[in-house]
């Protein structure tokens, strides 16, 4: 496999993606406390509108005086959604943007969990739906070894797109560079209301960040191909990198205040420290 | 201001072609380096404004046409005209210029800068060569012919004398003068040559014999420091041998005075040396004088007379020499005893037994003229047989004569001086009186005159000759000198003056004196031949603050 080293994917077998609350899904290798079906009492919760009736403590109920319903532990399948930035920015952290969807996804399907990949560019790109079981760990690389860098960016399409084929909550990793932060942070909010726990890994490129441009240039924008002659000296270059700094630092006050867990990683950063050791320090991959 | 390369026509057009290709490519729509950038956007909000790239992209087209203007310039080649000139290269020769603390002597330092500055002249210059010490001398008359200005430079010699600046500045006043010494001399420009002031120097030497002792004298030697430091000096008289030595100890400035007795009148030598040797100016460290004290040289003609020869050898140094006839010689005094000369020896005589035409009998000493002569000789009772009755020639006076007036002791003078006793020795018993030595010592002292006082003077000074006569310097080269001529000598040494028979001696002493190098170097003023280096050399700095320039985004 060219995106993921054999010995790499033996490391990834022995890892497994951690989610607070598994969603609603078929049966996997995931434990999940839900009220009623599963054969282990994990204990009690209060009543809510909508519970199913067959599960309320009538014996609680006559002591308390109060409706609680009983849980168990009931092993689960977990919904992994890989939402993958394709616009043209991305075209230099691309490599390890499939890098880190390929070992996501081989995680999660080593583990019994579904996988389901949506790139996206300036619409939804073609969607790799759910795949289930090691087995299919092949398609998915192929799969995302076919995506391009091309065109514009819209996460909010995107998450839209997903939530539309979504039934179940789960885990949804956005890959994207966020340059466009009100999309971002709009597609985000799509995802969270379609019970999808964001985790957006965002990439950055170190010639991104501190360009090293210099005399009168044609700049061409990538994504949307607009150009435009600007003079760049040290105090334009200052004001750029200043510019750089507050996107980036608006991008992560709304992925803060949206209690999203975000990654920032550089597009030079090999795969395996990326995984076995950022996302796994950071409860991402366990 | 002339060009040498491209002409004025041809620049004018290079000027206009260049300059409106390089305002065409600037106006023309640059193409620009493309790159593609992530984001666009956040570029678009820090872009430059429009009215600083229109200023960046002027700044920068002024830059190219005046790089290009300056190298035109350059290789159009200008250069300045240039105005000849006429300079007097005025070269200091006075005895601070003979010190040696240059390579060679400071003169030898100037010759080699006036060599250079001749080399130096430009096509149209001219300049001429003087020099100066105690007085200027020209050595050359104004020319452009570099060999006769090299020639006349060869030909300046060190005097002894001070240089006098005056003299010197009022003799080229109005001129361009480059001048070359130590001396400070107003000029527009000056090689100043020397450096150190470490100079001690005889500043008087003279020797005086005694009047009753004419084989000793007294001698005085003056020496002073004229350096910044003190001195430590031996001081040396000498004649063949060393008479005198002494180590002085000299404060800055300081001098001392020694006043040495009973040394022997002779020809002496005064020398100085410090203790480490380093006088910068040799030159005043040593002095001659001059002693007119010299044995009487006598003839005596005559046909023997011991009480004459007795009162003669009176004298120990007298050089006596005795003769039957006159013979001419160098003597100091002739004398005749009882006998005539053919024709006049031409040297001071006396007369014993003067002929006449008749005779006295017994006369006696009865009139004594008041002269240091016969002062306190008692004559008046020497017997006297026969005195000759001889008129007094002119100009001759009786300086003793008897009662009757018969001339007995006669002083005159015809070609030279002589005294003439009337009687002779065997006709009086005047040689068996104690007064007889004395007279005959005073009579030669007389006849031989004053000596000639030893005169000494400091190079350069002038000083009279009264007598006139024939100079003769230390090198043996004579100058003639009329009576009276007003002289001043610029080498030290030992002279003779010779008149009358007589040689009279002349010290002429170095003129010490401070040699510390006087005001500053003023050297040529420098304007450039060549402006292309110049031109270039801007263009190149343009063109490195352009590239700042376009670095910083002031240009495009």
């Amino acid at each position: 496999m060219a995106l993921l080293e054999p010995g790499f994917l033996r490391k990834l077998e022995a890892l497994a993606l951690w989610a607070e609350q598994p969603g609603r899904g078929q049966r996997g290798e995931r434990s999940a406390r839900s009220a009623g079906s599963g054969v282990a009492f994990a204990g009690h919760r209060a009543y809510a509108a909508g519970d199913d009736f067959r599960f309320i403590d009538f014996a609680l109920y006559a002591r308390s005086d109060r409706l609680h319903v009983k849980q168990f532990e009931e092993e689960r399948e977990l919904a992994i959604e890989l939402l993958l930035d394709c616009s043209g920015s991305m075209e230099a952290k691309l490599p390890l943007a499939k890098q880190l969807a390929a070992a996501l996804g081989y995680l999660a399907l080593v583990h019994s969990d579904r996988v389901a990949v949506q790139p996206f560019a300036s619409a939804p790109l073609a969607r790799l739906e759910p795949l289930r079981g090691a087995r299919r760990a092949l398609l998915l690389l192929r799969h995302l070894e076919a995506l391009r860098a091309d065109g514009g960016t819209d996460l909010l399409q995107a998450a839209r797109a997903v939530r539309a084929r979504t039934r179940r909550g789960g885990l949804a990793f956005v890959i994207s560079d966020g340059y466009d932060v009100p999309n971002l942070l709009a597609g985000i909010d799509v995802l969270r209301h379609a019970h999808l726990a964001p985790v957006v890994l965002l990439l950055e490129h170190a010639e991104e960040a501190s360009p090293s441009l210099d005399g009168e240039l044609t700049l061409v924008d990538r994504e949307t191909g607009e150009e435009r002659v600007v003079t760049v000296d040290a105090r334009v270059l200052a004001r750029y990198r200043e510019a750089y700094r507050r996107r980036r630092q608006e991008l992560r006050s709304g992925l803060r205040e949206r209690h999203v867990r975000t990654f920032e990683l550089d597009s030079a950063t090999p795969i395996e420290h990326a995984v076995l050791s950022l996302l796994r320090r950071g409860g991402v991959v366990r | 201001m002339r060009l040498f390369g491209l002409d004025a026509w041809s620049l004018t057009l290079a000027l206009l072609a260049v300059g409106a290709l390089l305002a065409w490519l600037y106006l023309r729509k640059q193409p620009t380096r493309r790159r593609v950038v992530p984001a666009l956007s956040l570029w678009l909000a820090i872009e430059a404004a429009g009215a600083r790239r229109f200023a960046s992209r002027t700044t920068s087209l002024l830059l190219a046409l005046l790089i290009a203007c300056l190298l035109l310039g350059a290789l159009a080649d200008p250069r300045p005209a240039y105005a000849p000139g006429d300079f007097v290269l005025l070269i200091e020769r006075g005895i601070a210029m003979s010190a040696r603390d240059v390579p060679g002597t400071r003169l030898a330092e100037a010759k080699r800068s006036a060599h250079a500055r001749v080399d130096a002249l430009r096509p149209g210059d001219r300049a001429q060569v003087l020099s100066f010490a105690a007085q200027v001398t020209a050595h050359s008359e104004l020319s452009a012919d570099r060999a006769r200005l090299h020639a006349a430079i060869d030909r300046i010699e060190a005097s002894d004398a001070r240089s006098d600046v005056e003299a010197a500045e009022a003799f080229v006043r109005g001129s361009r003068v480059v001048s070359f010494g130590s001396a400070e001399v107003h000029a527009q420009e000056r090689v100043r040559v020397g450096s150190s002031d470490r100079n001690v120097g005889i500043r008087a030497f003279g020797v005086r014999s005694y009047p009753l002792d004419r084989a000793h004298a007294s001698v005085l030697v003056a020496v002073t420091n004229f350096g910044s430091r003190s001195e430590r000096v031996t001081l040396r008289v000498r004649s063949d041998v060393v008479l005198y030595e002494q180590t002085l100890m000299l404060e800055p400035q300081g001098s001392t005075t020694r006043t040495l007795d009973d040394l022997p009148a002779l020809a002496l030598e005064a020398s100085i040396t410090l203790a480490d040797g380093r006088d910068a100016l040799p030159a005043d460290d040593r002095a001659v004088a001059a002693s007119s004290a010299r044995a009487p040289r006598v003839l005596l003609v005559s046909a023997g007379d011991r009480y004459l020869e007795a009162a003669l050898l009176v004298d120990p140094a007298l050089t006596l020499t005795r003769a039957e006839a006159f013979q001419p010689g160098d003597y100091d005094v002739v004398i005749f005893d009882r006998t005539q000369p053919a024709q006049d020896p031409a040297l001071p005589a006396l007369y014993l037994g003067a002929p006449g035409d008749s005779f006295v009998a017994r006369p006696y000493f009865d009139r004594l003229q008041a002269t240091p002569l016969l002062a306190g000789l008692a004559l008046r009772d020497v017997n006297i047989t026969r005195a000759a009755s001889r008129p007094l020639g002119p100009g001759d006076r009786a300086l003793a004569s008897s009662a009757d007036g018969t001339p007995l002791l006669i002083e005159g003078h015809r070609r030279a001086p002589f005294l003439a006793l009337t009687f002779a020795l065997a006709e009086s018993d005047l040689a068996l009186r104690a007064a007889f030595p004395v007279f005959v010592q005073r009579a030669i002292d007389q006849l031989r005159g004053e000596p000639p006082s030893a005169e000494s003077h400091l190079a350069g000074e002038p000083f009279a000759v009264r007598e006139g006569g024939v100079l003769r310097a230390p090198d043996g080269v004579t100058t003639t000198l009329a009576p009276n001529a007003r002289i001043a000598l610029e080498r030290a040494g030992r002279y003779e003056l010779l008149a009358d028979g007589r040689t009279t001696p002349l010290a002429i002493l170095p003129h010490a004196g401070s040699i510390a190098p006087q005001g500053r170097a003023l050297p040529p003023t420098r304007t450039l031949a060549w402006y292309w280096p110049l031109l270039a050399l801007l263009a190149l700095l343009l063109l490195a603050f352009e590239q700042i320039a376009y670095r910083r985004g002031w240009t495009q």
